[in-house]
C-alpha cells in the first residue's frame, strides 16, 4: 500500500470465529423471534434471565426499520394512516431483513410484500403507489448528470439525426400503471393531501409517467402512455427514429409536443449522434 | 517512523489534519439551510457515511458544502466490526471512496455488530469481551485500517445486557485492541453513563480506568429512562433530549483529566430547531475552554469570544 | 410495428419542439441554484428505539393489529371501487371535511 506499511495484519484463527459465530447466532435468532427466550449467556438480575433488557435490542431493530420503511415510503403511509402502516411495515421487517446496512437501499420488495398482504387487499392501487415511491428513493440518490437542451438535438444536421440515440438521465424511472399512482403521489406533495385525493378522477383511471432527478428535486411527470413506450425505446438503445416506429401516426402527429415535454423535464443528459452499431 | 506505528497512530496519522479539539454536532438536513446562510461557529460536523452511499443528488451537494466550511467527521454505524463474519468488503470499498471523497479529519465506527447469517439487523448489538471475540474485533480493525489506509477510532458502546462468558472488562478489552492495532478510541461519555447505571458500576471509576490517552474525539447524548423487569433503572441510549447534568458533569470529569478533545453532540431524534443543538455544542465548548491548555488555547478562546 | 418512420417526420417534429421550447430552458437555468428540492432524512443513525416496551417486541401481535385496524389515512378520501364503497363512507364521518 505505501512503503511504510502499518504492522501485519493480524487473522483469527478458526476456532475463535467459530465460538463467536455459534453465540452470534443464537443471539441474533432470538433476537429476531420475539416468541423466544433470551439466550442463555445474558446476565441476571436476581436471577432472572432480564426479558425487558434484551427486549431494548429487539425493539431497536424493529422500530429502526420500520422508521426506515416509513421515510422511504411516505405516501403509503399518509393513504393508510400512520396507526395501520406501523403494524404492515412490522409484518414486512419480520420477513426482510436487510441485505446492506445502506437503508437507503432497503425497502425495494415492499410493493410485491403490499399486494399479497391481505388487509390492504381493497386498495388496489397501493402497490403501484409504493412502486412509484421506490422509483423516488432511486432517483433521489441516482448518479448526477447535467440535462441538455432540445437545442442539442435540433443543432443536429438531418442524416445524424435519424440515426441519433439519446443518453436519458440516470435519476430517469418510468412508470405504468392501471391506477392514477401519480396524481395520488403528486396530491401527497401539497399541503393538504386529502382534498387534492378528492380531486383524482377515480381509482380505475390508470396513469403512465415518470420521475427524474435534473438537478436536486425529483419531479413527477404525467405523461401519454406512448411518451412511455418511446422512452423505453430510448433507454434500451433504439435511435430516435426507431422509438418513434413504436407509437401510433396519431401520436407521431404530437411528436413535437412530446419532445419539448421530456427536454423539459430534463430526462435527456446526452446524444450519441455517431453510433457504430448503425 | 516504521516502529512506532503500534504506539501511537493518532499523533502519527499523517497528512490529515485531525478535527479541531472543539465543540461538533451532526449535521442534519434539515438544518442544512440555516447551516449555510449563518455559518455558524463550530469546530465540525460529523455525518453517517451509510447516508451517503446513493450515488449522487441532494446528499451529496449538501455534504460538500458542509466541508467546504467545516472538518468533518464519518462515524460509521455498518461495518458490524464485532460480528463473528468476515467485514463486507463492498461496504468497505463504499467507505474508502467516501473517505476519498470528502477528507475526513476523522473516521470511527462502534464495538458492536449487526449481521445474522446474510442479513444486516441494523441495530449496535454487543459482544461478549472473551480472547475469541477479541480476534475478531483486531483483525476485523486490521482489515479496515489496510483498506481505508489511516487509523479508526472505536467507540464504548451503550449496552442493556452483559454477557456471562466475558472474561475481560470492557476497559481491558478496549486497551487490548488499541494495542493490537493501533486504533485510537472514541470516548462516548452517554454511553458511559448509561452503560454503568445499567449495569450498576462506577461511571467516575469508568472514566478514571479509561485508556484516555487513546481518545480521539469524544460523544456527548440525551437519553431516555425506563425499567427492567426487575424494576432496576434501565437508561436507552435514544439521541433524542438534551445531555443531562450527570453526563455533563462526567464529561467535565473526563475534559480535565485529557485536556480539550474534539466533542460532538449527538441528536438523531426529535430533532430540535438548531439553535438548540447549537445551544448544547456551546455548553461543550465553554467546558473545553475552562480546561484549555497548552496547543489548544487558540482554538478554544475563538470559541469563547463567540459566547461572550 | 411494421411501419417505418420517416426521417422528415422525426425532423420535423424535433424541429417543432425546438420551437415550442424557445424561452423555456432559460427560465431552468435561472431556476437551477436556488432550487436544493426536499431533503430526505438520513435513515441509518446509531441512536437507540424509544424503550423497552415498545412495538416491535411481539411481531405477532403486530400482525394481528394490522387485521384488525382498518386502513384510514388520506386513502378515505378517495372513491375506492365496487363492494367497499360503503365501509368507507362510514369511516369518512370521524374524518374532518376538508
Amino acid at each position: 500500500m505505501n512503503n511504510d506499511p502499518p504492522k501485519e495484519m493480524e487473522h483469527a484463527d478458526t476456532d475463535a470465529i467459530a465460538w463467536w459465530t455459534d453465540r452470534a447466532r443464537l443471539f441474533s435468532t432470538a433476537l429476531r423471534a420475539p416468541e423466544e427466550a433470551v439466550p442463555p449467556e445474558i446476565g441476571k438480575t436476581n436471577n432472572q434471565p432480564s426479558l425487558k433488557r434484551f427486549n431494548v435490542y429487539r425493539n431497536n431493530v424493529a422500530s429502526s426499520l420500520r422508521s426506515a420503511m416509513a421515510a422511504t415510503y411516505p405516501v403509503v403511509e399518509a393513504l393508510v394512516g400512520a396507526e395501520f402502516f406501523a403494524p404492515m411495515a412490522q409484518a414486512y421487517v419480520a420477513d426482510n431483513i436487510p441485505s446492506s446496512p445502506v437503508l437507503l437501499e432497503y425497502g425495494e420488495s415492499f410493493a410485491e410484500f403490499l399486494e399479497r398482504f391481505e388487509p390492504v387487499r381493497q386498495l388496489g392501487y397501493l402497490p403501484d403507489v409504493a412502486r412509484v415511491e421506490w422509483a423516488f428513493n432511486e432517483s433521489f440518490h441516482a448518479k448526477d448528470a447535467e440535462p441538455i437542451t432540445i437545442k442539442a438535438l435540433s443543432a443536429l444536421d438531418p442524416q445524424a439525426l435519424e440515426y441519433v440515440r439519446f443518453a436519458l438521465h440516470p435519476s430517469l424511472r418510468l412508470t405504468r400503471s392501471s391506477w392514477p399512482v401519480l396524481s395520488i403521489w403528486q396530491a401527497h406533495q401539497q399541503d393538504d393531501p386529502a382534498a387534492h385525493m378528492e380531486k383524482i378522477a377515480g381509482p380505475r383511471q390508470g396513469e403512465a409517467g415518470f420521475v427524474v432527478r435534473p438537478k436536486f428535486e425529483v419531479t413527477a411527470t404525467i405523461v401519454p402512455v406512448a411518451a412511455v413506450d418511446f422512452l423505453t425505446e430510448l433507454s434500451n438503445g433504439k435511435t430516435l427514429t426507431q422509438a418513434a416506429d413504436v407509437i401510433t401516426e396519431a401520436e407521431q402527429a404530437d411528436m413535437g409536443a412530446m419532445l419539448a415535454t421530456l427536454f423539459e423535464a430534463g430526462l435527456v443528459a446526452g446524444l450519441m449522434p455517431l453510433d457504430n452499431n448503425t | 517512523m516504521p516502529h512506532s506505528r503500534n504506539k501511537s497512530p493518532i499523533e502519527n496519522a499523517g497528512k490529515t489534519t485531525p478535527l479541531p479539539a472543539r465543540a461538533g454536532v451532526g449535521f442534519k438536513p434539515e438544518h442544512f439551510d440555516i447551516i449555510v446562510s449563518d455559518q455558524p461557529d463550530l469546530g465540525w460536523f460529523e455525518v453517517h457515511p451509510e447516508n451517503y452511499m446513493g450515488a449522487g443528488g441532494l446528499p451529496h451537494h449538501q455534504l460538500n458544502r458542509i466541508r467546504e466550511r467545516y472538518p468533518l467527521s464519518l462515524h460509521g454505524v455498518g461495518l458490524s466490526i464485532g460480528g463473528p463474519r468476515d467485514l463486507d468488503t463492498h461496504h468497505l470499498n463504499r467507505f474508502k471512496k467516501l473517505i476519498d471523497r470528502y477528507s475526513p479529519a476523522s473516521i470511527s465506527e462502534h464495538l458492536a455488530w449487526s449481521t445474522h447469517d446474510d442479513g444486516h439487523l441494523n441495530d449496535l448489538l454487543p459482544l461478549p469481551y472473551t480472547r475469541e471475540t477479541l480476534d475478531v474485533v483486531v483483525a476485523h480493525i486490521d482489515h479496515a485500517q489496510a483498506i481505508f489506509n489511516r487509523p479508526i477510532l472505536l467507540e464504548n458502546p451503550a449496552t442493556y445486557v452483559v454477557f456471562e462468558t466475558s472474561t475481560y472488562s470492557e476497559i481491558d478489552f478496549l486497551s487490548e485492541i488499541v494495542a493490537r492495532t493501533g486504533c485510537g478510541l472514541l470516548l462516548d461519555v452517554n454511553n458511559v453513563y448509561v452503560s454503568c447505571t445499567n449495569h450498576k458500576r462506577d461511571a467516575a471509576a469508568y472514566i478514571e480506568a479509561f485508556p484516555l490517552q487513546h481518545v480521539g474525539e469524544i460523544h456527548l447524548a440525551g437519553h431516555a429512562e425506563d425499567h427492567d423487569d426487575a424494576g432496576e433503572r434501565l437508561l436507552i441510549d435514544s439521541h433524542d433530549r438534551r445531555v443531562i447534568e450527570e453526563v455533563w458533569a462526567l464529561y467535565a470529569k473526563t475534559i480535565s483529566l485529557t485536556g480539550p478533545k474534539p466533542t460532538l453532540i449527538e441528536w438523531d431524534e426529535d430533532i430540535p430547531e438548531f439553535p438548540v443543538l447549537l445551544n448544547e455544542a456551546r455548553r461543550a465548548g465553554s467546558i473545553l475552554f475552562d480546561h484549555q491548555d497548552g496547543d489548544d488555547s487558540r482554538q478554544n478562546l475563538a470559541m469563547s469570544e463567540q459566547l461572550s | 410495428m411494421s411501419k417505418t418512420t420517416s426521417a422528415l417526420l422525426v425532423a420535423t417534429a424535433v424541429a417543432t419542439a425546438a420551437a415550442m421550447s424557445i424561452g423555456v430552458t432559460d427560465v431552468r437555468a435561472a431556476d437551477k441554484e436556488k432550487c436544493y428540492g426536499v431533503s430526505v432524512a438520513g435513515k441509518n443513525d446509531c441512536k437507540a428505539g424509544a424503550g423497552t416496551t415498545c412495538a416491535g417486541t411481539s411481531t405477532v401481535d403486530y400482525q394481528g393489529n394490522a387485521w384488525t385496524l382498518v386502513p384510514k389515512g388520506t386513502c378515505v378520501t378517495m372513491e375506492l371501487p365496487e363492494d367497499r364503497k360503503g365501509s368507507l363512507a362510514e369511516l369518512d364521518r370521524d374524518l374532518p371535511k376538508a
